[in-house]
């Protein structure tokens, strides 16, 4: 695994938890999203994705819910819950961190 | 031909986990691979080829893996849990309602009682509300009866 994957794959919870915390979203909004977003650069592996969400649904950082719009399928929405809030706000002070440190390092 | 159900059916085959889980799971999934689908269409894809990248893009394999390894732990955790509450329910009962010395006279009373029937229902509720899985209540409310039983019917097989 190279260094982008590296930090691609660490940084995948905050991201997810940046971009819930904005509205809910379901899986495939997440990766559209995330894509659109970073202009191509962070494309979500999707087979990440899915354990993943289930995995922050377990731990309570997100809380997710079946919605049927009026137009449209049924869609497994994902929320930011209080303890993902509190999570994310950590979790973006550790990257602004270590963002600095590297930068300093790096030059 | 590649179909969503083809896709899911192999998703599946290879998720090992309960009933209820499998069922979520791969009810998020085709929703996954119906908006893939759709995205692919307004890209002018065909329904095959749409699809054939919706499926390489998601990775079977590595969400299989990654799927079963977050709820066969939280399955196995949830499980004991669920074993738990009805065993300590059902000593709790044996603690109220049996006299010191062991007997269980008037246990027919005790089967009358509200509070009995009450406990009764946390057993079956609780599983419900804390894991939303049906069987996991019923198993759950099995243990508690099954104890219940055994501990109305013990002291009196002794007594025999």
């Amino acid at each position: 695994m190279n260094v982008k994957d590296q930090i691609k794959k660490g940084s995948t919870e905050t991201l997810i938890l940046a971009l819930v915390s904005d509205r809910p979203m379901y899986g495939y909004e997440l990766t559209q999203e995330l894509k659109q977003r970073s202009n191509g650069y962070f494309e979500m592996k999707e087979g990440l994705l899915y354990p993943t969400l289930h995995r922050m649904e377990k731990e309570g950082l997100i809380k997710a819910e079946w919605q049927t719009p009026e137009s449209g399928r049924k869609r497994k929405y994902y929320a930011l819950t209080a303890v993902g809030k509190e999570a994310l706000g950590s979790q973006k002070e550790e990257w602004r961190t270590f963002m600095t440190q590297m930068q300093e390092l790096l030059g | 031909m590649t179909t969503i159900d083809s896709v899911l059916q192999q998703i599946r085959q290879q998720l090992n986990l309960s009933t209820e889980t499998e069922v979520e799971i791969l009810e998020e999934i085709r929703t996954h691979f119906e908006d893939a689908l759709d995205h692919g269409r307004s890209k002018g894809l065909s329904d095959d080829v749409a699809l054939q990248e919706a499926a390489e893009a998601f990775g079977i394999q590595l969400t299989v893996e990654g799927l079963r390894n977050v709820h066969a732990e939280w399955e196995s955790a949830d499980a004991i849990l669920a074993c738990i509450i009805p065993t300590f329910a059902a000593l709790i009962l044996r603690w109220l309602a049996f006299a010191p010395n062991g007997s269980a006279i008037g246990w027919q009373n005790w089967l009358l009682t509200p509070a009995f029937w009450v406990v009764a229902l946390v057993c079956l509720l609780i599983p419900i509300i804390r894991f939303n899985q049906w069987h996991y209540a019923m198993v759950s409310w099995g243990i508690f009866w099954f104890f219940t039983v055994i501990f109305i019917a013990l002291p009196n097989i002794q007594s025999w």
